[in-house]
């Protein structure tokens, strides 16, 4: 019956399908498991989790990630919700998929420095790992690094975000937002601000690579592919559950989201000396009032969504503590 | 407010009824009214000045403005306002009004599929005075559009677009398309913007084609204003002089325009700049497929921007980087083309009898004659000669019909309007080229005045009448 009934307001829109192989119950049940299990780790001190914290909407609250031993890593942590739709990861966007993604982390030196052999050996000594990859991955070789990295992909496909405020105001319940957030709502659609252009309903992203000057040696998806004239460009991040996210921007420099919204409002990058070419053409100042930034802030903080995420298991297989370090707040 | 409220009840005790339509009067907010729209509603809202920013995401609404002779709603951002309108649901149709004074932008459609405006009158609203972004379905008609400082109308990342018989002077950008397909510009009158018609592709965008764009029988006249955008932006970099450019987009028909007195170049060719184009690998910078026939270009190239000067080796006509496929040109003798040669278009015979003629200068023969226009019927002829109306004020029964024919070498309008604020209703003509005819019949009583929207800054093309009485 719901499909045939038209959108309660043009804000309702269709979410894009999920790229890549479908999750199924039992890959995305292992996959839980094993993104919280310190076990992927050589050492046995790091999970998925550790960076990427549900209660955080899956990031860690500092400005770069700290990898093996505290070891500082280049970027900030970017959510994991609605990161199936997405066709390419990373701030860079080098991997093409969330499988080839999962590699980068598991494999880096300076992260869970997974030996893939070694990782392999750990899993299939324990029997519950055995057990789960046998029946997710029927056939000659269930338990195998690509598998290891096919069910992560498929729990991170699961990480859906589509139940915030916003959405049910999209859906027609106009109380849902407030008077303030909804001024913020048509500040962030307007053609003074711009956000709406890069930021795009329903995902709050776009897959592009742009520039917004954010000052940094970062060469960003230029170092990726080697093009010089993309130095500095980084892909649209979500704004999806924005608000539990800080801090911003690529390189955590900017600590809240009035800070993001005042850096956009004198024009990027251009008022901080970074060379108009690495700008991208919508990024340019704007006047609004400080009463408009405000709300532009409140609308950004209803896009947080109001759902439980995923249930953070009681415990692994690896029976390894399911580590959450202390970060700053 | 009554009223809206009246309907509602009604609404309600008869449901499920067809969506009221909703009257706001001067004095009231739209914005209120629109806050009972249901799918379906129709907004009337009588002429008066509204100090409001209006967000449209209920499918399916209509902002009706009511013109009654000069007077139609202005929405009037005292340039405190962000945006004049913007909607979002399904379709979307928006007419009879007045937008000026705005920071961001006149009138945005954001994802819509069906989007109507019409005789919209917008005079400085920051960016864009229209914008369809991510639309599809798209018809921009009979608008007039001034003094916005990046582009007048503006069609961006969007399929299936109508942009016709609108008049965009005094702006950085006349009419863009940008990132779209399948858009049909048509029957414009361009005139004194810094650039007339762009149909191209930008780096950056999820859509990332242009593609089978048709313009046609447009007036590109004189668009030599001095690029008053931002100078960082990328529109801020266009040079001053350029009638119809294309750049980047692909299979464009270029057809039966009238592009005279550009002082860079009439018709431009070019590709995406390289650093631009390798911001974004997938996007395929150059024009190819362009077909350049049968337009009238005159008087263009005269005192070229520098820029234009530097690239091509100096003004012209016509001008091609020499870059992408399939690209050809029907030019007449006479053209001052710049830049690469290009060759001539293969299917279609050359345009050896399109000689150009003159905005001031003697008639020539080789302009192709409309033929003789229809005065069957008429119960007065109006000519407009010599940049005036012959009578100025005619008088007619209800139920007469009046004839007009153009008889100049201009272009000329006959629209409803006071003073110089055009209305558009009830007369509203095309774009008449000399030899062409307009007629309406006038059923009701009434002194019905008008004006040529191209020249209503002329005492003697405005304030001519026609009275209506038994």
């Amino acid at each position: 019956m719901g499909v045939l009934l038209a959108a309660a307001t043009g804000l309702e829109r269709p979410f894009p399908p999920l790229a890549g192989e479908a999750p199924t119950p039992e890959r995305a049940a292992l996959g839980r498991l094993l993104f919280f299990d310190p076990v992927l780790s050589e050492d046995g001190s790091l999970s998925c989790a550790h960076c990427h914290q549900p209660e955080r909407a899956f990031t860690d609250g500092l400005a770069t990630a700290r990898g093996r031993g505290g070891a500082p890593l280049a970027r900030n942590t970017p959510t994991l919700f609605n990161v199936g739709t997405k066709p390419r990861l990373m701030w860079d966007r080098r991997a093409g998929s969330l499988e080839e993604q999962a590699r980068i982390p598991l494999l880096g030196a300076d992260e869970m420095a997974a030996d893939p052999g070694r990782l392999v050996a750990r899993l299939a000594a324990l029997p519950e790992y055995r057990e789960r990859f046998a029946r997710a991955f029927p056939g000659a070789t269930p338990l195998s690094f690509a598998n290891v990295t096919r069910a992560l992909a498929a729990f991170e496909r699961t990480l859906v975000s589509r139940r915030s405020r916003y959405d049910r105001f999209a859906a027609g319940e106009r109380e849902a937002l407030s008077a303030e957030e909804r001024s913020g709502l048509a500040l962030f659609r307007s053609l003074n601000t711009r956000c709406f252009e890069c930021h795009r309903l329903p995902t709050f992203d776009a897959p592009l690579a742009l520039g917004v000057g954010v000052p940094s040696p970062d060469p960003g998806v230029g170092g990726a592919s080697g093009e010089p004239a993309q130095r500095g460009l980084f892909g649209v991040p979500t704004l999806r559950n924005v608000a539990l996210t800080a801090p911003y921007m690529h390189d955590g420099s900017l600590p809240t989201l009035a800070a993001v919204v005042d850096f956009y409002r004198r024009g990027g990058g251009r008022a901080l000396g970074v060379a108009g070419d690495r700008i991208d053409g919508q990024v340019r100042a704007f006047s609004i009032s400080d009463a408009e930034a405000a709300a532009l802030v409140a609308f950004l903080s209803a896009l947080s969504d109001e759902s439980a995420g995923p249930a953070v298991p009681e415990r692994v297989p690896s029976r390894l503590p399911i580590h959450r370090r202390a970060t700053a707040p | 407010m009554r009223t809206m409220l009246l309907g509602s009840l009604c609404a309600l005790l008869a449901w499920p009824a067809a969506a009221e339509n909703l009257r706001v009067r001067s004095g009231e907010s739209i914005a209120a009214a629109l806050e009972l729209a249901e799918p379906g509603s129709v907004i009337e809202v009588e002429p008066g000045v509204y100090h409001e920013a209006l967000v449209v995401d209920t499918p399916n609404v209509t902002l009706r403005g009511i013109v009654r002779g000069p007077e139609r709603p202005v929405l009037d951002g005292r340039g405190t306002l962000n945006d004049g309108v913007i909607a979002s649901g399904s379709p979307f149709t928006m007419t009879g009004f007045a937008v000026r004074h705005y920071k961001g932008n006149g009138v945005s459609t954001q994802g819509v599929d069906g989007v109507f405006l019409t005789d919209l009158v917008i005079d400085d609203t920051g960016l864009y005075g229209v914008y369809p972004v991510q639309s599809k379905n798209i018809s921009v008609t009979h608008c007039t559009v001034t003094r916005i400082r990046d582009a007048a109308i503006y069609v961006g990342e969007s399929q299936g677009a109508l942009v016709a018989m609108n008049y965009v002077h005094h702006n950085v950008a006349g009419i863009e398309i940008e990132n779209t397909n399948d858009a049909e510009v048509r029957d414009n009158l361009t005139q004194d913007n810094t650039a007339g018609i762009l149909v191209f592709v930008l780096p950056g965008k999820v859509l990332k084609e242009g593609k089978r764009s048709r313009v046609h029988r447009n007036w590109v006249v004189g668009n030599n204003t001095p690029n008053f955008g931002d100078p960082e932006s990328i529109v801020g970099s266009l040079p001053h002089g350029i009638g119809i450019l294309l750049m980047g987009a692909d299979d464009t028909l270029v057809e039966n325009n009238q592009v005279r007195e550009n002082a860079s170049l009439g018709i431009a060719i070019t590709r995406l700049a390289e650093e631009h184009a390798k911001k974004d690998p997938p996007l395929e910078p150059m024009t190819d497929g362009a077909r350049i026939v049968s337009n009238h270009l005159d008087v263009n190239g005269t005192a070229p921007h520098p820029g234009i000067t530097k690239g091509y080796g100096g003004g012209g006509d016509f001008g091609w980087d020499g870059t992408g496929k399939g690209n050809c040109a029907d030019l007449a003798d006479g053209a001052r083309t710049v830049g690469a040669p290009i060759g001539a278009c293969a299917d279609t015979p050359p345009t050896t009898s399109a000689a150009p003629h003159a905005m001031h200068g003697a008639e020539t023969d080789a302009m192709p004659m409309a033929p003789p226009p229809d005065l069957t019927g008429a119960a007065a002829v109006v000519r407009i000669r010599g940049m005036r109306f012959e009578p100025r004020h005619v008088s007619v029964k209800p139920g007469q019909t009046v004839v007009w024919v153009n008889d100049d070498n201009v272009v000329h309008t006959v629209t409803s309007g006071a003073g110089t604020l055009p209305s558009h209703a009830p007369l509203s003509s095309p774009f008449l080229t000399r030899g062409q005819a307009f007629r309406h019949t006038f059923a009701e009583d009434g002194r019905y005045e008008y004006l040529c929207l191209p020249h209503l800054d002329q005492a003697a093309m405005r304030g001519a009448t026609v009275t209506v009485a038994k």
